[in-house]
């Protein structure tokens, strides 16, 4: 007769490889899609709000790149170790594109979507008008420099990020990032109110 | 300086943290939810962007053969005047000095030389075509081969040529046409010729406005600045030979017999104005019947007649030469100028005005016709009544 063991037996279950994320999105599996979402979007959030502050139109622009990221799955010729890399790369360039039509439409003399339209964190009146200020000094940046100066200077992105994320070399990204930076300096160091705001702050 | 940028990079940096916080979970469901629900086309992309590349690439060939297109067009003949290359446009008048040609480069590479004393006008400057009208004297025609078609008015007469080399001369006087035929071709149409008359190299042809040709000869050596041949039959005298342009300085070898003629007071005012002698010029066709003058003389003598006579400082005769060319020749360029005259002479507004409005009722885009504007600004501007002539 057999002897049946009274000891517990521990059942292993192997866990089931998750398989390519690429493979599946490429498949057309939903599951995919959610995981690719689920992975990436606090990234992409970080690096849109990089190139536009608080802006109402944001989640438009990471949704946005989220589905152009799968419909141009066919000319992706990464891994999925760097898919989210370049689905941070697309949400960057929309983001980039959206502050040109914006430019264009102020330029043409059509009001254009304020950008600095939600500072609710801010509680702070003075607070919130000094950094409504800098933002608009921002906004008078070209639209690759601000997006470099946001995406490492108030993100803090790694310089091979922005690189990335610009489309530029690790040498171009430095140039941008320095002159973002000269220039935004300048800017906020003619600015009476952002002075005695922030450079008081500086001293207390 | 950049501690005022690292503090305001800081507190953007909390700020957007902030925000992206807020109602973080929520948004992320609701943005997972649409991007699962949204057909992202991998299965099948839309029939639309497929056709993308290719409408473009239409468009962009269509807009790039209109550009061509527009820049290929035929651009209108220019020209230049001359030595100094002056830019010119149509409609404008021109004479010579009476010691200097005058030359016009056109841009198909033809050259217009107006000789000294001739008056001429380009009419029309087209892309492959030109018309001159010769008011008086004489022009050479020189005319790229395979260029442009050319056409010259003279009088009642019309040459029509291309790649030739010519030498035309109309005097209004006389009523005379010649046309020298150098090189190439011409066809000729007008008075006393039967349709079209072509004309050869080596020939020359001698006109009268009213008569049958007078002359159509073999030219034996080429002119350079003389009067048109008129070799084989002198051309006849004009009817009123004492109103006929003074003879010119006619090369030798030439036939004497085709000298036209002029009459003796003719050539005196005439003469005498050319010299600068107005005065002596004015006497000289009192002499010979002022009234007579003016009941006889062309147009263009008239003009003249009228010149000379307020370069004397005699207005009065002046004018008296304008009113008979205006009601001889109604209707005319010269009677235009005429008016034209009639109000510079005037002194005050009243009359001149009139004779400006009448100019401008005349030849509203004449090449006076700006100056006969500022002129009549002037008057409303500053009134000054003084009797004056009026139309």
């Amino acid at each position: 007769m057999a002897r049946r063991s009274s000891s517990p037996v521990a059942r292993v279950v192997p866990l089931r490889p998750e398989g390519s994320l690429l493979e599946g999105l490429r498949a057309g599996d939903p599951a995919a899609k959610g995981r690719l979402f689920d992975r990436n979007v606090s990234a992409v959030e970080r690096a849109v709000a990089g190139v536009l502050g608080p802006d109402s139109e944001a989640e438009d622009v990471v949704q946005d790149a989220f589905v152009a990221a799968l419909r141009g799955l066919d000319g992706f010729r990464g891994n999925d170790a760097t898919l989210g890399a370049w689905v941070r790369g697309i949400a960057v360039r929309l983001a980039l594109k959206k502050i040109r039509w914006r430019r264009t439409r102020r330029w043409l003399g059509r009001q254009g979507t304020d950008a600095m339209d939600t500072l609710h964190a801010v509680t702070e009146t003075d607070t919130q008008a000094a950094l409504r200020r800098a933002y608009a000094l921002l906004d008078r940046l070209p639209a690759v420099e601000r997006a470099a100066f946001g995406l490492r200077f108030i993100e803090g992105m790694q310089l091979e990020e922005v690189a990335h994320d610009l489309g530029v070399s690790l040498a171009t990204a430095k140039r941008r990032i320095r002159s973002a930076r000269e220039r935004f300096s300048r800017l906020a160091a003619g600015d009476a109110l952002l002075r005695d705001r922030f450079e008081t702050e500086d001293r207390r | 300086m950049s501690e005022l940028v690292d503090t305001l990079a800081d507190h953007m940096a909390t700020l957007q943290e902030q925000t992206r916080a807020r109602g973080r979970e929520q948004r992320h469901q609701r943005m997972r939810e649409q991007l699962l629900a949204t057909d992202d086309g991998t299965d099948s992309p839309p029939r639309w962007r497929a056709a993308v590349w290719p409408v473009t690439g239409a468009v962009a060939m269509v807009a790039l053969v209109l550009v061509v297109l527009w820049a290929l067009r035929p651009q209108p003949l220019t020209f230049e005047v001359g030595p100094t290359a002056r830019a010119e446009t149509a409609a404008a008048f021109f004479s010579a000095t009476d010691d200097e040609p005058l030359a016009l480069s056109f841009s198909d590479g033809s050259v217009v030389k107006l000789r000294p004393r001739a008056r001429m006008r380009v009419a029309v400057l087209g892309s492959d075509a030109a018309g001159l009208v010769l008011e008086s004297g004489a022009l050479d025609l020189k005319l790229r081969p395979s260029a442009s078609t050319w056409s010259i008015e003279a009088g009642p007469f019309r040459v029509r040529a291309e790649g030739a080399d010519l030498v035309l001369r109309w005097d209004p006087d006389a009523q005379t046409f010649t046309l020298d035929v150098r090189e190439g071709r011409a066809m000729v149409e007008g008075p006393g010729l039967e349709g079209v008359r072509e004309a050869t190299a080596g020939e020359a042809m001698v006109l009268g406005a009213s008569e049958s040709p007078r002359a159509v000869v073999p030219a034996t050596a080429p002119e350079s600045e003389g009067p048109a041949p008129a070799k084989a039959e002198p051309v006849a005298s004009a009817a009123q030979p004492e109103l006929a342009e003074p003879s010119r300085p006619r090369r030798s070898g030439r036939a004497k017999g085709a000298s036209r003629s002029p009459g003796k007071a003719a050539v005196d005012w005439r003469a005498l104005a050319r010299d600068g002698n107005h005065a002596a010029a004015l006497e000289a066709a009192e002499a010979s019947g002022f009234s007579k003058l003016c009941n006889g003389l062309s147009a263009s003598a008239l003009l003249e007649l009228a010149d000379v006579a307020r370069y004397a400082g005699r207005k009065s005769r002046a004018r008296e030469a304008l009113q008979s060319l205006r009601r001889r020749f109604p209707g005319t360029n010269a009677a235009a100028t005429a008016a034209f005259d009639l109000g510079r002479l005037g002194a005050g507004c009243t009359g001149t005005s009139r004779w400006f409005q009448t100019y401008l009722q005349e030849r509203p885009h004449g090449s006076m016709a700006k100056a006969a504007r500022q002129r009549l600004r002037e008057c409303t501007t500053e009134p000054n009544e003084e009797p004056g002539s009026s139309p």
